[in-house]
């Protein structure tokens, strides 16, 4: 089958093709290791990349440097170099700013020489301004004055020496005392005041925080910085390259002199909406030797990460009398490799209420120790359904080639009814701790529902899952397909018509049709067996047809010209009616019509034993009664029948003188050999059928269904 | 240049359904002869006949009575059966009718002559009918019909076809603009 139908000059198609591509590209992509980026490169969503024009990956190879909130996997990508086609921008650049240290005066490079002032503050260019040309300000020391500097005060333990900008900034707004005792000087030989500590901001060593288990959300940052309390100062650091579940990172601070310690959550920061890193900051005594370690904790929903922390300087820190920054960690994971998770629904493509058994499989170089999935059912009426995560047994899968990695396999069964979709999620852990979260959709529906579902381009026909959808160019305005498996001439074709009983209800009539055919047509073995070889239409118009004897037929479309013009290459007529009378099948406006009310399941396969297959009524006494040869189902004296089925290998004793001599139009009499039912014997009222179910073509009745089938590819 | 990679997949996705927009673009001239005839006292007395555009039925089934649809010297182009037009069937039995109008339908040849209508079972000629002028007249009516003896007219196919290869040109044309 054409896998695009016929809407290949659509944009479609392509959009799917090249969204196939990227996610090819994209999975390929997931098996680099993590890493952190250089600084010419910049860490990106494969999407984003694009949109940004970083068309080339960090030194040529797919690096894995994180992930973003939704755990998609990021990458190193090259940052674009300027080309000469690139526009200059007028919009001047400017650059943050920072507030001078007390003793620094913030000028313009020439005020500053005019003033006498030639040295930066702190020896270095600090930004604190522009004028208002743009004219950057920098930072010059403003040379000590001859006052005497004055001696520190040591602050109260309800205070904390601070600079003022750092009390500010940290929300300290009262001075301890209400006086500004100088409790020191910072490296800029500014002055810091004693500030009253917050209640709320202090976080004494071995207090742990209390942590609530949840959703898997980055914390976020503390409202308030913590500050050294008096006698206190503090050890602050980075920790690179963790791009597991923050929650599961804890810093244990242990104070090496006493024996005791504590435990410190780490604070994300981000680089524009990115977690670039996480930084920690923990008290301390000023003096004093501590050791820093960042170590996992448990935490709901997390994996356990193994690995190690390799310190930028060393664990242990000594403490004398001031506070540490830059004790920083880099994580070292024992496993790189990040397992691949798919979705794959077992059947693929689930028919309309069909058990689906969904499988999580997981492909990695190590065991994976965590499964689980989440799943929201949206059924066809358009309600949704979610179910939370639940864990799932992992157990060794199979590979699908030779040589590949087995998948390890975690699974579990969806059985509602009308479901036309389900979105499945679902994240694994391996032993080393990566995470990976994968997702599918599961399209119920099948090619023969009858509904246009899935990506279907008409009733059961086009898209990736069904035959491409046929044009009827035979159809005319008149006559709508309902399931076409090829061109007339090659195919039996049914076409039904509504009666005006229907009262223009289109889609009942539609429905009864689809009815018929499925607990008619379909029902009977020989039918459904070769239902390739049937195409099925309705004419959107109505007929009114009245009872036997009457059998009254107006036509559709107007006149019986129309009518014929419109079912040329019709091989049956069926016109459906709601109201209750006796069916007939006759001769109208030339053609070979029968009436039936939808439900009467029988009728159709016993009137289309006469219209399609040429069969004979085997019923006493009042049909017409004539040998068809070929293949006939009745004869016309004993001789004949008792032949046929010798060549046949039928019993000839079943041979039966249905229709004897001189009864009805019977004439001589005929003879049939169906010893069970064959559907000519009787028709909706059939009794010995049963009451519900369908009779079948028999013995010679089957054989000259066959022969007629035969005839058509 | 990016844009390239996204051409290249048009143009495959061209390349690949470019025979199936023409297969599923294509209509045809099938026509079909239609013979009316009057079925009375046992007799069959040809009514008309006409040639429309059109899938005939297959005419398979049926074993009554033989449809031989001949050519101009007599041969017989093609054998069809039909059951009685006089039955009719109805939950209690059959009848046959005394007086039906039915009509034949069959497949369209140039050649084709005559249609004769022989009882099955006897193998007695019920009726012979002159087609000729209904074929005339049709072709005098359609002149552009490719089997009235004109050339083939453009098909949905070939429109589709041209489609195709424009969209295929401009997307050369748009690829090499951008290199």
């Amino acid at each position: 089958m054409y896998p695009w139908g016929g809407y290949c000059l659509r944009a479609r198609p392509v959009y799917i093709l090249v969204g196939v591509l990227l996610a090819v590209i994209g999975l390929s992509f997931a098996t680099m290791a993590q890493s952190q980026c250089p600084s010419t490169c910049s860490c990106l969503l494969p999407g984003d990349a694009k949109a940004k024009g970083y068309t080339s990956l960090c030194g040529g190879k797919q690096t894995l440097c994180g992930y973003d909130k939704s755990r998609n996997p990021m990458y190193c990508y090259q940052k674009p170099s300027p080309t000469a086609t690139t526009k200059a921008t007028t919009t001047p650049t400017t650059l943050p700013v920072t507030s001078c240290p007390s003793a620094c005066s913030c000028l313009l490079p020439a005020d500053a020489k005019a003033k006498g002032l030639t040295s930066l503050c702190g020896g270095k260019e600090i930004l604190c301004g522009y004028d208002q040309y743009q004219n950057r300000k920098y930072c010059y020391q403003v040379p000590a004055t001859a006052t005497a500097t004055p001696a520190p005060v040591l602050c109260p333990s309800s205070c904390s020496c601070m600079d003022a900008a750092g009390a500010k900034q940290a929300g300290y707004t009262t001075y301890c005392g209400n006086s500004q005792a100088i409790c020191g000087y910072d490296q800029y030989q500014s002055p810091k005041y004693c500030f009253v500590i917050p209640t709320a901001t202090t976080q004494g060593i071995g207090a742990v925080s209390t942590r609530t288990p949840g959703t898997l959300v980055t914390p976020a940052p503390p409202t308030l910085p913590v500050a050294a309390a008096p006698g206190r100062c503090t050890i602050s650091g980075n920790i690179y390259r963790f791009f597991h579940d923050p929650h599961t990172l804890r810093i244990r601070v242990t104070n090496l002199d006493s024996g005791t310690d504590s435990m410190q959550d780490v604070t994300p920061v981000y680089s524009g909406d990115l977690v670039s890193h996480y930084s920690y900051l923990v008290l301390a005594g000023c003096n004093g030797n501590y050791r820093i370690e960042p170590v996992y904790e448990p935490y709901p929903g997390a994996c356990r990460w193994t690995g190690t922390f390799a310190p930028a300087r060393s664990s242990d820190v000594h403490l004398s009398g001031t506070s540490e920054t830059g004790w920083d960690f880099t994580y070292v994971p024992e496993d790189s490799r990040v397992p691949d998770v798919s979705v794959v629904p077992n059947p693929a493509t689930p028919e309309m209420d069909q058990d689906v058994r969904i499988n999580i499989e997981a492909v990695d170089d190590s065991s994976i120790v965590f499964m689980a999935a989440r799943y929201e059912m949206i059924f066809v009426d358009g309600t949704r359904r979610s179910v939370d995560w639940q864990e799932l047994a992992v157990t060794p899968g199979i590979a699908y080639r030779p040589g590949d990695t087995p998948p390890q396999t975690g699974h579990f069964t969806i059985t509602d009814d009308r479901l036309a979709r389900i979105e499945v999620t679902a994240r694994v852990c391996d032993s080393g701790g990566n995470e990976r979260w994968g997702s599918g959709t599961v399209m119920f529906g099948s090619c023969s529902d009858r509904v246009q579902n899935r990506d279907e381009l008409g009733i059961d026909c086009g898209g990736a899952y069904c035959p491409a959808c046929r044009e009827c160019a035979w159809c005319g305005e008149d006559i709508v397909p309902l399931l076409l498996n090829g061109n007339p001439d090659d195919k039996i074709d049914v076409v039904f018509i509504p009666d005006t009983s229907y009262g223009g209800n289109r889609d009942t009539f539609i429905d009864d049709v689809w009815d018929a055919i499925e607990n008619g047509y379909y029902a009977n073995d020989a039918i459904s067996g070769n239902r390739n070889k049937f195409n099925f239409y309705y004419l959107d118009d109505e007929a009114d047809v009245t009872a036997y004897p009457a059998c009254g037929f107006t036509p559709p479309l107007g006149s019986c010209e129309a009518f014929q013009d419109a079912t040329t290459f019709a091989d049956s007529l069926a016109v459906l009616h709601t109201d209750n009378f006796r069916d007939w099948s006759s001769t109208k406006c030339g053609r070979r019509v029968f009436s039936s009310e939808p439900t009467s399941y029988r009728t159709f396969v016993h009137e289309s034993g006469h219209s399609v297959f040429g069969l004979k009524d085997e019923y006493c006494c009042d049909s017409h009664y004539s040998q068809n040869n070929p293949n006939p189902n009745i004869w016309q004296n004993e001789t004949a029948c008792r032949n046929d089925a010798l060549t046949e290998g039928w019993d000839p004793d079943d041979c039966d003188n249905f229709c004897p001599s001189g009864s009805g139009n019977c004439g001589a009499g005929f003879w049939d050999i169906d010893p069970n039912i064959c559907i000519m014997t009787c028709s909706q009222s059939c009794d010995r059928c049963g009451a519900a179910g369908m009779c079948q073509y028999e013995q010679a009745c089957l054989r000259r269904v066959n022969w007629v089938f035969s005839q058509f590819s | 240049m990016r844009i390239q990679p996204v051409i290249m997949v048009i143009l495959v996705a061209l390349l690949v359904c470019t025979p199936l927009c023409c297969a599923a673009g294509t209509t045809d001239s099938t026509k079909a002869i239609l013979v009316t005839y009057q079925y009375k006292d046992g007799k069959i007395t040809t009514i008309s006949s006409r040639v429309v555009y059109g899938y005939p039925p297959n005419n398979v089934g049926g074993t009554d009575i033989r449809v031989d649809l001949k050519g101009k010297n007599g041969a017989v182009l093609g054998s069809f059966g039909i059951d009685d037009p006089r039955i009719l069937y109805h939950e209690e039995g059959a009848d046959l009718q005394e007086e039906v109008v039915f009509t034949v339908l069959l497949p369209f040849s140039t050649d084709a002559s005559s249609v004769s209508l022989y009882e099955s079972r006897s193998g007695a000629v019920m009726a012979t009918t002159d087609i000729s002028s209904a074929i005339s007249s049709f072709c005098a009516s359609h002149p552009n019909d490719p089997q009235c003896g004109a050339a083939a007219k453009p098909t949905q196919a070939g429109i589709g076809y041209g489609i195709v290869l424009a969209a295929g040109a401009g997307a050369t044309l748009l690829m090499r603009r951008r290199g």
